[in-house]
């Protein structure tokens, strides 16, 4: 190397002497332009939040912006340059929340890396949500809230659509980006050119190919995705090929709150894991954060913010009434402490965080169909190239986890695939839980404890209709396969209402042959938590 | 002056070329045996894990590079399909990676049992014996398989496996363009890594698969193994001793490793092609690749050890103790001869003219491939190796019999009702590798609708998978099979 070196200086100095001073000059600069490039390209770092857990939950990284980041100029042009394929205006038509003085919404992260700024889904993406007491009011945003105005769906379809647009070439995404306040230098233009945006347009191809599942599926609407099929997707498994009854996993996100508490409970819906750093690793594979760009410092800071008893849920907000709700204390510990815990911040009870089989609880099976034993063995092999990290806590289960109902009144629509609008509606026999309401609507409904369920449209803004199975249409019913959403046999039955079901939680032991005072009172009660 | 420079000049760079040349070899010889020897430890917790995920140190020639492997189903997932179904039913899973092909796998663990990762200069899969002799079953076909070291893997589809490797080998997928970008999702490679993987191992692999697939292409003119089978002699004949390929089929089920004390004294094999359990698990890992020197006889031996006493499971089913009792008193007088392993004919082979079962196996292997087998391992050093002839078959123990479906060495009559039945009324066709326990007629259900649908066709009309032979039993009285077969079910 020293030789070489040598060898380079010497040519310099003979240039230099030897009146080619001008080549020796141009030499000197595309040195230290490709060795400034190569300084600025290796650049990885991400914007932090260190001194402020909650906004690091909210804005800070996983690492999956390293494999899936978009330029931020190309991000805030993206609305604009494909804004058919949007609901309506802004990335606030999909539910992304913004906050004063961010330039980017709650859930994405920014992070430095390949040359650019660039821009992806954190763990706040889906965990952050809002309520408002009355329409009138601003809506109040709670970290650790299921994303019950997120539409994951449709995010991942425009994104695709845009893509598949002919407009995505790299000219015009250059100028939207422009357009959007992005400046670029002569070299980030060449390579937006030449490299990033056709690499982009590749890559969103390749992620609707594996994300095709989405077509099959009955929409997620606001607040819901397919957590397990993203999984089959990144193994790469042929969908075409799968049992049908194991094709559907739409499921409602979770609260994150308390975290610490969990740690043994049987986590996610059908309590398939029950490490939560298995459980943060596995989800954080949704932002893209995989085995060799996850971000482990900034995950480990998040995780721990999550497990602290300061995460915590509010509280409600407004009055109880104490003497009913003392009522519905002791019926709520006859019927419902054993599995879900105490209240609403002692999650000690004899079943908590256990499986419920399904032939019991008999919810919706679809969910617990698509995860399969098949897939619990292939998880196995992911992170293998991390011998600490690797997944080992993956089981296939018979049931549904019973899960701690801290901050409940923020968790509507209820039931793993959110299929019941309101508390009140639980506590009836399934017969008479709403057929058809309405999600993404955020104004709390304080008498049946949830979300007004009932508003098609605000505004400019309508409403996702969620069916439980065919309604006010004969003729479309007759049609159908399964139109009653009907599972007696506790397995998934493909179809247009698949995984939507509001059956199961009822019977005498879930509380739906109470009085319509006492299960008042229950729900009543339920507002503290 | 003048003439002695130059000469002093030469001699000096004569030695420097010298030192030149010899750092080259020897940093060389360091760079190699650091990326592609140093050997690496597995932690394993007991002899049972070391059953299941050891190595038989075939890293060396058979060993393929772990993030390779991993990944190979991800980037075809529909050869996977393609080898997991041709054959099956219907409803045959054709999905989840190595799984597919019925091995057997924990939840939580890297690979199926069966698969030993380990590292020599980088990690590599091998096989060993639990691949082939890991049974799954289930009671119920709702619940989850359970599975018993040293049972026979009727489920192991280890054809499918490797026709899987070859298929990829061929594809024009397989290349470092395709496999990097998904290795580099799991595993952090440097550059280093990075350019060995693209130019040296990937590249390597799949020369290596290709030739595998050329010293395996004998078997595509022969019968499927199907699940729980293989070809036992004809690879030894054809891959290790490179005899000329002939016509032969010696199709056989894996068999069971409990309790190979019992064995002592007896002959081995299907055929009684060996005299010792040590022969048997000296030669098997030869064929899995394993090198024979270092510690090759130690391991053999706790290998060796370890089946002496291993026991099958015990049947998971209430019996019925005084029906039990009679069929002992029945097998005494018409099973004992041979299946007792005190008895006067246990562990000799019984002449094909007599036991009348499909002979083609036997006449897999003679006199002269033994002697092949022979001179080879006698070149290779391996000790206490002789092979003989096959000679007919081997009458065994019945250790765990109830786990033991489908009967007979090439697995041609799925329960033992139909094995006491006489050959013309044991079924023509069945399903195998379906791994639901028949309660009533003991086996694994072979024939209802969810077998037909989940199963892989067995035709018994093919070359080997004949069901004729063993008649004894066939003439008792129903109450006496049943009572004999309640017997058996506690073996």
């Amino acid at each position: 190397m020293g030789g070489l070196f040598d060898r380079l200086a010497g040519l310099f100095v003979a240039l230099w002497r030897g009146r080619r001073r001008i080549v020796a000059l141009l030499a000197l600069i595309c040195l230290g332009g490709a060795i400034w490039i190569y300084i600025d390209y290796s650049r990885n770092k991400a914007e932090a939040f260190y001194d402020d857990p909650v906004k690091h939950f909210k804005y800070g990284s996983t690492g999956g912006d390293q494999l899936v980041g978009i330029p931020i100029g190309i991000f805030k042009a993206l609305p604009q340059l494909c804004r058919e394929y949007l609901p309506g205006e802004g990335w606030q038509s999909l539910g992304l929340l913004f906050e004063d003085g961010m330039e980017r919404p709650i859930g994405t992260s920014l992070r430095r890396s390949l040359g650019f700024d660039r821009v992806s889904l954190n763990c706040a993406a889906c965990h952050v949500g809002t309520y408002r007491a009355t329409p009138d009011a601003e809506p109040v945003i709670v970290p650790g809230m299921p994303a019950n105005r997120l539409l994951l769906g449709e995010f991942v379809r425009f994104l695709e659509n845009c893509a598949l647009d002919e407009r995505f070439n790299p000219w015009q995404v250059i100028e939207a980006a422009e357009t959007a306040g992005a400046r670029y230098g002569f070299f980030d233009r060449m390579v937006l050119q030449y490299l990033a945006v056709p690499a982009m347009k590749e890559f969103l191809i390749l992620a609707r190919h594996r994300f095709r599942f989405l077509d099959t599926e009955p929409a997620p609407g606001p607040g819901r995705f397919d957590t397990f099929n993203p999984a089959k997707a990144l193994l790469n498994w042929r969908f075409e090929s799968l049992p049908p009854h194991e094709t559907i996993g739409t499921v409602d996100f979770p609260s994150l709150w308390l975290q610490g508490p969990r740690e043994g409970m049987q986590l996610h819906w059908d309590g398939n894991n029950d490490s939560v750093p298995e459980r943060n690793r596995s989800a954080a594979f949704g932002t893209g954060a995989v085995p060799t760009t996850i971000d482990r410092d900034s995950l480990a800071f998040i995780a721990t913010w999550l497990s602290s008893p300061r995460n915590a849920p509010p509280r409600w907000p407004f009055e109880i009434d104490q003497v009913l709700a003392a009522r519905g204390r002791g019926l709520y510990a006859e019927y419902c402490a054993a599995c879900h815990g105490k209240d609403g911040r002692d999650f000690s009870g004899a079943r908590v965080g256990k499986v419920e089989p399904i032939d019991k609880i008999a919810t919706d099976p679809c969910r617990l169909d698509n995860y399969s034993y098949e897939l619990s063995r292939e998880q196995g092999n992911l992170y293998s190239g991390y011998p600490e990290e690797r997944f080992r806590r993956f089981r296939k289960t018979d049931g549904y986890a019973n899960a701690p109902l801290d901050g409940l009144w923020l968790r509507a629509p209820y039931l793993h695939n959110g299929s019941v609008p309101t508390l009140r509606d639980l506590l009836e026999p399934s017969e008479k839980r709403p057929r058809v309401f309405y999600r993404g609507y955020d104004v709390v409904d304080r008498k049946k404890l949830g979300f007004v369920a009932d508003v098609p449209a605000e505004k400019t803004q309508s409403f996702f209709r969620y069916e439980t199975q065919c309604v006010d249409e004969p003729a479309l019913c007759m049609r159908e396969i399964n139109p009653e959403n009907r599972h007696d046999d506790h397995r998934c039955v493909p179809g247009r209402w698949a995984g939507n079901s509001n059956r199961g939680h009822e019977g005498p032991a879930y509380g739906t042959d109470l009085s319509a005072e006492e299960k008042d009172a229950i729900v009543e009660f339920l507002k503290g938590f | 002056m003048a003439t002695t420079r130059p000469r002093r000049s030469w001699t000096r760079r004569a030695r420097i070329a010298l030192l030149v040349f010899l750092a080259v070899i020897f940093g060389g010889a360091a760079l190699v045996w650091w990326k592609f020897l140093t050997p690496g430890e597995q932690i394993l917790a007991d002899d049972q894990a070391a059953f299941k995920y050891g190595s038989l140190n075939g890293e060396l020639l058979a060993g393929i590079p772990y993030p390779i492997f991993m990944i190979l189903p991800r980037v075809f997932p529909d050869l996977i399909e393609k080898h997991a179904a041709a054959g099956w039913g219907p409803d045959k899973l054709r999905h989840g990676g190595y799984g597919a092909f019925g091995f057997p796998w924990e939840p939580g663990e890297r690979l199926p049992i069966g698969f030993s990762i380990r590292k020599l200069g980088f990690e590599r899969v091998t096989v060993n014996c639990a691949l082939c002799h890991t049974s799954s079953y289930r009671l119920t076909p709702d619940e989850q398989p359970r599975f018993a070291l040293g049972g026979p893997g009727h489920t192991a589809n280890v054809q499918a496996l490797l026709g899987f490797l070859f298929d990829a080998a061929q594809d024009r997928r397989f290349t470092a363009a395709r496999l990097m970008p998904e290795i580099a999702l799991q595993f952090d490679l440097g550059w280093s890594d990075w350019a060995l993987y693209s130019f040296v191992l990937v590249p390597a692999t799949r020369i290596a698969l290709r030739i595998a697939a050329d010293q395996m292409a004998w078997t595509k003119t022969r019968p499927a193994w199907g699940p729980g089978r293989d070809d036992a002699f004809n690879l030894p004949k054809f891959v290790l001793t490179q005899s000329k390929w002939d016509d032969s089929v010696g199709n056989s089920d894996f068999p069971a490793l409990w309790r190979m004390g019992l064995r002592d004294g007896h002959l081995m094999h299907w055929g009684g092609e060996a005299r010792s359990v040590y022969t048997v698990v000296a030669s098997s890992a030869l064929g899995t690749g394993a090198t024979p020197w270092g510690d090759f006889a130690d391991r053999n031996r706790r290998i060796e050890a370890y089946l002496r006493d291993l026991p099958p499971p015990p049947y998971p089913l209430p019996v019925d103790a005084s029906r039990a009792a009679r069929g002992r008193e029945i097998f005494a007088a018409s099973c004992g001869q041979c299946h007792d392993p005190k008895g006067p004919r246990a562990g000799t082979a019984i002449p094909l003219a007599e036991i009348g079962t499909d002979p083609e196996h036997v006449k897999t292997w003679t006199q002269r491939d033994a002697d092949r087998m022979n001179k080879l391992t006698g070149f290779l050093g391996i000790e206490n190796a002789t092979m003989l002839a096959a000679q007919g078959y081997v009458a065994r123990p019945l250790v765990g019999v109830w786990l033991l479906a489908p009967y007979l060495h090439n697995g041609s009559v799925p329960t033992l009702a139909d094995l006491l039945s006489p050959p013309a009324e044991r079924p023509a066709a069945f399903y195998r590798g379906y791994d639901v326990i028949d309660r009533d007629r003991i086996g694994f259900v072979a024939n209802d609708h969810a077998a037909a649908r989940r199963g892989f066709r067995f035709d018994t009309t093919l070359l080997g998978n004949g069901k004729d032979g063993h008649v004894y039993g066939v003439e008792l009285p129903p109450d006496d099979k049943r009572a004999l077969i309640e017997f058996l079910k506690t073996l």
